[in-house]
């Protein structure tokens, strides 16, 4: 046999862990576009939608597909109650790039420790059985294909709103010259609030999905805050198309290091460090990013 | 630690010591040893029969001093600290016990406690006041494995001899033998009844799952000496990840009849769901004690993939009721009002053969009293059995409850045989 037919389940699982750190970086670029600062506190909302999925979920009883969309659009609440109260605050008086981001840094490990109090040191598992099936010599779980699926939605949804929506070049106008923006009638206010809003839903899917993959705690962010930044960086800082393939490379990295790894004998948790040798390299030879390598999309790098 | 600690709960209700024994033991070894060691001393040489006789008696008579220290090094305050203040109390017991039959050839016995806070730079200065400060030349302790390891060229370098409780790490063997002793078995022969475990279900292909720290690499290594080339894959995981569906494909693919397990019950559940998720079903699961945890069965499917896969283990058995462990027992509630705790009976045994070795050199100097361990070891049975230890200084008597999960209603652990050091295997069902 030419193409070995374990290999197709490890690039499966590759896109698997991939969907899941592009849904939660996309969140961060967006922000990234607008505001020029890295929001660390993304990753803790990460945490909260997923939280907030297992309260519907199996607190209330609503089920975890029926929990999955408010968790998703409740979490935007919390992502814009965010920038709200504290981000808009810090920005009107005059906050510098570094106050932003250890505001940002503060607020992350806040929120987490706030999880801590509230949930305990323990970790929760959504009741909803989540059925396998063998489809040739691949299987895959009904989780598995949602995660796909709502990742490839994500990724539709957002290419329409910003090629085909006044909304999306409203943004995309904002994030490229906020002045010129201004000037032709964009709330730069609304569109700033849209995508903190926006972020906070598929970091609040994200984490959901990911919870339910695996178990639900207070650390769950923690663990993808590392992939998350390394796709945005990888990607191109600020670049949508470019934390898309970002999220990929370091998913199908992670997944396929495990192949040598495990036949060479060497522990497998250095998986990451294929993975984040994939993104050295990728920035040793294309220092803005992927998306340098993509067309018409602008890099960004103040 | 904590965990070092908690799983050997079983023990405790079991607990028990062999005082008469051990007494006998001291007092008749002391005797026959301190009795026999005059001939040996070389300063005499030049004298006269009759001044070579007299000088022999009196160096007998105050080599040891009046007051024997037996150190215990013990987490007395901290997380672990209401466990180790009640360690202790089986110290006190063995020291009680054999100044009531006459102390050591005369002299008497105390014991002078320290708290580690059962971290090891504490441990550190701890032992550190123990010997510089007390004179201490004999430690039963430290409880735990990292402080033993983080202490163990200190007390080397001061000669001092230190014998624990429970630290089990496997390790420790590297470096025990002269001055590092321990009455609790190495977690190395546990390994070696999994593999009986395992070798007797007919496994010729297995693979190994374990979190990559010293506890899951601990395992495998010693595995890997028992089983050899029937370990055809081995993973080490990092636990912090929580996505191990390509490691679990790995498995798949190497196509094995069964998967040894040793994970913590956090990462152990996500690995065992994603492995039902995946499919890796048609395998046996086996694991060590660290699995026989109802915690596993927090998410349905994880619970379900251990019944499906009849995971199947090894955990310390509680020792063999004994005359020992009886009046052990017994002793203790007398002397302190309620059932020995956790570890107590290995703390008392610690002290005991302690105090045994201290007769046996007949002088309190860390270096002859080490030279005297292993073999105050051999003689002694105690309330946690018999104490014999082997080249490591580890306790040679092992015994292994093997067990199975079910499910009658909910999910649980059956005992199914039983592991010895002497006997082997013994699988009733």
């Amino acid at each position: 046999m030419i193409f070995d037919a374990s290999l197709i389940q490890t690039l499966l699982n590759g896109v698997i862990t991939g969907s899941i750190y592009f849904m939660v970086s996309i969140g961060l670029t967006l922000q990234y576009q607008l505001m020029k600062f890295p929001n660390l506190t993304h990753a803790e909302l990460f945490t909260i939608g997923a939280f907030i999925t297992y309260i519907f979920a199996d607190i209330v009883g609503l089920g975890y597909w029926f929990s999955l969309p408010i968790g998703a659009v409740l979490t935007g609440g919390v992502a814009a109650l965010i920038y709200l109260i504290v981000f808009k605050q810090l920005i009107k008086r005059g906050a510098s790039l570094s106050h932003l981001i250890i505001a940002a840094a503060g607020m992350g490990i806040l929120l987490r420790y706030a999880l801590w109090e509230a949930a305990g040191r323990r970790s929760y598992f959504y009741s909803e059985f989540f059925t396998p099936y063998d489809i040739g010599s691949i299987r895959l779980s009904v989780l598995w294909i949602a995660i796909i699926i709502v990742a490839a939605l994500t990724t539709l949804m957002l290419f329409l709103l910003f090629t085909k929506t006044m909304l999306g070049k409203a943004v995309r106008g904002l994030s490229s010259n906020p002045l010129l923006a201004r000037v032709s009638g964009i709330d730069a206010d609304k569109m700033t609030i849209l995508v903190w809003f926006l972020s906070g839903v598929l970091a609040g899917l994200a984490g959901s999905l990911r919870a339910a993959d695996t178990r639900l705690t207070p650390e769950l962010g923690v663990e993808v805050l590392i992939p998350m930044f390394a796709v945005t960086v990888l990607g191109g800082i600020g670049s949508v198309s470019g934390a898309f393939m970002g999220a990929y490379i370091l998913g199908l990295a992670e997944s396929f290091g495990v192949v040598p790894l495990s036949s060479l004998g060497f522990p497998t948790e250095y998986k990451a460090l294929t993975a984040f040798a994939a993104l050295v390299i990728t920035i040793l030879i294309l220092p803005t990013g992927l998306s340098s390598l993509l067309s018409k999309e602008r890099t960004r790098r103040d | 630690m904590n965990h070092k600690i908690s799983r050997r709960k079983a023990v405790s209700t079991a607990a028990a010591v062999g005082a008469a024994v051990g007494v006998g033991v001291v007092a008749g070894a002391a005797g026959f040893f301190i009795g026999s060691s005059a001939p040996r001393e070389q300063k005499t040489v030049t004298l006269t029969n009759q001044a070579t006789l007299t000088q022999t008696q009196t160096v007998t008579a105050s080599k040891l001093p009046g007051e024997i220290k037996i150190g215990v090094l013990l987490p007395l305050s901290g997380d672990i600290g209401p466990i180790g203040s009640k360690m202790l109390n089986g110290a006190k017991l063995a020291a009680k016990l054999l100044n009531n039959w006459g102390g050591i050839a005369g002299s008497t016995v105390s014991i002078a406690a320290e708290d580690t806070v059962g971290e090891p730079t504490k441990a550190l200065d701890a032992v550190k006041k123990l010997v510089e400060v007390d004179g201490v030349q004999v430690i039963a302790g430290p409880a735990t494995s990292v402080e033993f390891l983080t202490i163990a060229d200190y007390l080397k370098s001061r000669n001092v001899p230190a014998i624990s409780m429970s630290a089990t790490a496997a390790a420790i063997s590297e470096i025990g033998g002269d001055y590092i002793f321990r009455v609790v078995p190495s977690d190395a022969e546990q390994t070696r009844a999994l593999a009986d475990l395992i070798t007797s279900k007919g496994v010729n292909r297995l693979a190994t799952f374990v979190v990559s720290n010293d506890y899951g690499i601990g395992i495998e290594t010693g595995l890997k000496k028992h089983l050899g080339n029937k370990i055809v894959l081995s993973i080490r995981y990092d636990p912090t990840k929580g996505d191990y569906r390509e490691e679990l494909n790995r498995v798949k693919q190497a196509n094995v009849d069964a998967v040894l397990w040793a994970m913590w019950v956090d990462s152990g559940i996500v690995v065992f769901k994603q492995a039902y998720d995946l499919g890796l079903t048609n395998i046996l699961s086996f694991g060590g004690e660290g699995m026989s945890d109802k915690a596993f069965f927090a998410d349905a499917k994880a619970a379900e993939y251990l019944l499906l896969t009849k995971m199947t283990g090894t955990k310390p058995a509680p020792p063999a009721e004994s005359l020992s462990s009886k009046k052990f027992v017994e002793a203790y509630r007398k002397e302190f009002g309620e059932d020995p705790g956790l570890f107590a009976d290995t703390t008392y045994d610690s002290a005991m053969v302690s105090a045994l070795a201290v007769a046996l050199a007949g002088e309190y100097k860390g270096a002859k009293i080490a030279s005297m361990i292993k073999t105050a070891a051999y003689h002694y049975i105690g309330p946690s059995g018999q104490k014999m230890m082997n080249a490591s200084g580890d306790a040679e008597q092992a015994s292994y409850e093997i067990w199975r999960i079910v499910k009658d209603g909910e999910y649980g652990f059956k005992k199914i045989g039983s592991w010895d050091s002497v006997t082997g295997i013994n699988l009733t069902s």
